[in-house]
């Protein structure tokens, strides 16, 4: 299937939607922040199935005999039996003095307890701080991968750099607006949301590098195209493979999504929300960032005019494939 | 005729090694039961405590490793088949995780209370106790046979007990017990108890010997600990984590599977067979490396199948290409490898590093997903390109043309045979890749006529792209009503240009009319396709 959509064309409309989504985000972040789980801030989530239903009251007034006024319950079905607790940090004798008198009062002196999750502030403060050192990290470690990579000279100096640097941008676009849709929706954050978010990085990485590889193909053997419809053909033979790539990992997290259980949902959401920016931002952002970046110093004839097209004598006069390259 | 027979016969012998293989691997012997799982599938009991130095026993290394072996003892009175004591040495920390255990309190208790050691006399009465221990050391000493002893030294209260009854029961037996239980036949050399010191003969080896002085030792821990973070998952809850997150994984593969081969037919198969043996050898690494399959970790397995079959559809994708720019299958399916290959590496090794860096940074599950995606993408590289690549050579071997099949669309092929028309034949190109989402009549009919007339006349006047609705709008109908403006290099778009009817690349349709002379791209077409073929410059 050929496409020829005209994407450079349109490029200031998809900046400004992104612009608008990137400014609900950080609007969202100041004012309402990141709900941040007990991975982050510390605290202990606790799950329980009790033999019989019980009434949240019930549940209430055991956790508030041990002094937890703070918990917060959360039934987790309408079969009164599943709950989920979240206190705030504590030792682990208070932890295990709560499970014993649940067990005593709900559960006729059985544990009740399916899963409890104990996490001191120290370590919290510590993820956090590890998450961001690795988005870091592997940003720094892509640029200098994708300049090395994708040095070739025909849109001036430092090509490589743009190219990697137009990845890059796309890449925090994409990671900005994960972590903003669960700042809109106030989702937990937990630390698999970390591993969501830097997968989305992996995943934007790659799609954008397919729509560059093109890019950098046609770049090296049409050295008289001018660089927007360079670029849209290039995106547009792509097109295929982004569309039929996407719909693949679309299919495999829905299944995720819908049938993982509840343990692996949000971290499946993340990836879902994530891989579709990933896709959106690899010819929407990407690859206008590079078509901006590559004119700034005139490096391609007809690059600084690729917005008029080229008279037709001259394009007549050019051999030209569709799609060899 | 003989080759093709020969390529058949090892794509049929292929297939049937490989679905043999996954019968074995999936049904009979199930590779994921031998994986390790973590204790969020299997139930069990995680505790990461920090470690802190006391006033006798500054934090080190070596002190570190003596908590950790300390700790491995108290945990071997718990019975867990396989328990996970490691230190993190840059954190000084120590991750304990008990997989199954039945009541993850008690067993927080037994590692945070000390063995109990007890020297006793015949009689049963004890003369001292571990709480008077001042340390113990397995040394080599010459005069005895075996040489192996464990050298013990007390505290002055232990030194003047162990004196007073040495002094007292000259000759007599002593026995050492470690929480009620007797150690194996250890003989107590008393002789030099006055000093404080005693020494314990009777190990076989040198590391029976290490082991009772950790054991005697594990009456205290070197260091100091408390807990960071603990996890509980009772084995129910793990158990529905795995039913939950295998149904996912099994509707995962089989919806990427059906998607890829309704989208590419033959080649999809092979693709999904690819993706079969990426599955099995997946498992099989996570197996011989003694990984620790975790939910994240599942979820990243099911992440990669989505990702293992971006390979192929990069390079299938590039085989339509190829086909479609004139060239024999053959080489199509040549070149598609050798030009997707390039793009999967570059691609590849960005979610490489990626998932190394995961590895470093991360903690616990985090690292189990990271070990999965890295993994995977390797993995894939090897299923994806030189698996399918073979496949797809062989069934090219053994005959096979393209077809609907078989990368190109049925239509397309059987029009250049009979009804050579350009717009006709691309109308039907439109019309199979177009897939589901546009209406036939539009798909055929619009484009028929838009195309023909803009083979023969190409100037005749589109709409201009700015007069088109915004965004989505060009999707319908891809290439057809809203072609390029006549101010757009048009004959770089892949729209009007001819060459849709060469798809399939039946050599009947190459030369057939729809390069007629005086079209703008017309003459063009033979030599550029030449060009192209020798990389383009």
């Amino acid at each position: 299937m050929k496409y020829n959509f005209h994407f450079m064309a349109r490029r200031r409309l998809f900046i400004a939607i992104s612009g608008v989504l990137l400014l609900i985000t950080i609007v969202s972040l100041a004012t309402r922040g990141l709900n941040f789980g007990i991975d982050f801030r510390g605290g202990v989530v606790m799950d329980i199935t009790t033999p019989q239903p019980v009434a949240v009251s019930a549940v209430r007034t055991v956790l508030t005999a041990q002094g937890q006024t703070q918990a917060e319950i959360q039934e987790l079905d309408n079969t009164g039996r599943n709950f989920q607790f979240r206190f705030p940090p504590m030792t682990n004798t208070a932890e295990t003095a709560i499970e014993d008198a649940l067990a005593a009062k709900l559960g006729g002196g059985k544990s009740v307890v399916q899963s409890v999750s104990l996490v001191s502030p120290t370590i919290g403060r510590q993820l956090r701080n590890h998450a961001i050192l690795a988005v870091l990290l592997a940003t720094v470690l892509m640029t200098a991968y994708l300049g090395i990579r994708f040095q070739i000279g025909e849109v001036g100096a430092y090509s490589g750099l743009k190219f990697a640097l137009a990845a890059v941008i796309a890449l925090l676009h994409d990671i900005t607006l994960t972590v903003g849709l669960f700042s809109v929706f106030h989702l937990t954050v937990n630390s698999p949301f970390v591993a969501a978010v830097l997968t989305v990085y992996g995943y934007s990485m790659n799609d954008t590098i397919i729509v560059f590889d093109r890019i950098r193909e046609r770049l090296q053997q049409r050295r008289r195209e001018p660089l927007t419809d360079l670029i849209d053909v290039s995106v547009n033979q792509v097109l295929n493979r982004t569309v039929t790539t996407v719909a693949t990992v679309l299919l495999a997290l829905l299944a995720v999504y819908s049938l993982g259980g509840a343990s692996t949902r949000d971290l499946a959401l993340a990836l879902l929300v994530g891989v579709s920016f990933g896709t959106y931002s690899s010819v929407f952002i990407a690859s206008p960032v590079f078509l901006w970046l590559a004119r700034q110093d005139g490096g391609r004839p007809g690059a600084g005019r690729a917005e008029t097209a080229p008279s037709r004598r001259r394009d007549a006069a050019k051999p030209v494939v569709a799609t060899r390259i | 005729m003989r080759r093709r027979r020969s390529a058949l016969i090892r794509l049929i012998v292929v297939v049937a090694l490989v679905l043999g293989a996954a019968t074995y691997f999936l049904k009979i012997n199930p590779l994921y039961d031998m994986i390790h799982k973590g204790l969020d599938l299997q139930g069990g009991f995680e505790v990461v405590y920090q470690a802190a130095g006391t006033p006798q026993q500054p934090l080190t290394a070596a002190a570190l490793t003596q908590t950790v072996q300390v700790l491995g003892l108290r945990v071997n009175k718990l019975g867990v088949s396989e328990p996970v004591i490691q230190a993190e040495p840059a954190l000084n920390r120590i991750l304990v995780e008990l997989a199954g255990i039945k009541d993850p309190n008690q067993a927080l208790k037994t590692l945070g209370t000390p063995a109990v050691l007890e020297f006793k006399d015949s009689k049963g009465t004890v003369i001292v106790t571990g709480a008077h221990l001042k340390s113990a050391t397995a040394e080599i000493d010459q005069t005895q046979t075996p040489p192996y002893v464990v050298a013990v030294s007390f505290d002055a209260a232990g030194k003047q007990a162990l004196a007073k009854w040495t002094t007292a029961n000259q000759g007599q037996p002593m026995s050492i017990y470690v929480d009620g239980k007797l150690l194996e036949s250890p003989t107590i050399d008393v002789g030099c108890c006055t000093a404080g010191t005693a020494v314990i003969t009777g190990s076989a080896t040198f590391q029976q010997a290490q082991n009772l002085a950790i054991e005697l030792n594990s009456g205290a821990l070197p260091l100091k600990l408390t807990i960071l973070s603990k996890d509980t998952v009772s084995a129910t809850l793990g158990k529905d984590s795995v039913k939950a997150s295998m149904t996912a994984a099994v509707v995962a593969m089989a919806l990427v599977a059906a998607f890829m081969f309704l989208v590419y037919r033959i080649p999809g198969f092979w693709a999904d067979l690819a993706l079969l043996v990426y599955a099995l050898l997946l498992m099989g690494v996570l197996v011989g490396i003694n990984a620790t399959l975790t939910l994240p970790g599942i979820t990243g397995m099911i992440l990669s199948i989505g990702m293992a079959v971006d390979s192929n559809v990069i390079i299938y994708e590039r085989i339509r290409e190829e086909l479609r720019a004139g060239r024999a299958l053959r080489s199509a399916v040549d070149e598609g490898f050798r030009h997707g290959l390039r793009a999967i590496l570059d691609s590849n090794a960005t979610t490489v590093i990626a998932a190394v860096v995961l590895y470093y940074l991360g903690s616990g599950l985090i690292r189990g997903f990271a070990v999965t995606v890295g993994i995977g993408v390797v993995i894939s590289l090897l299923t994806a390109v030189v698996f399918t690549r073979y496949l797809l050579r062989w069934l090219v071997e053994a005959g096979s043309r393209p077809s609907w099949w078989f990368f190109a669309p049925r239509a397309a092929v059987a029009m250049a045979g009979s009804a050579p028309a350009p717009g006709a034949s691309a109308a039907a190109l439109h019309g199979f890749g177009a897939g589901a989402g546009e209406p036939p009549a539009r798909r055929t009919g619009g484009r028929t006529l838009t195309d023909l007339r803009r083979q023969w006349q190409p100037d005749i006047p589109v709409a201009a792209p700015s007069a088109v609705a915004p965004a989505p709008a060009p999707a319908v109908g891809a290439d057809g009503p809203q072609n390029p403006a006549p101010a757009a290099p048009a004959a770089d778009r892949p729209g009007p240009e001819p060459e849709p009817s060469l798809t399939g690349a039946t050599e009947p349709a190459a030369g057939a009319p729809q390069a007629p002379a005086g079209h703008r791209t017309g003459p063009m077409t033979g030599k550029r396709r030449r060009r192209g073929g020798k990389g383009g410059r």
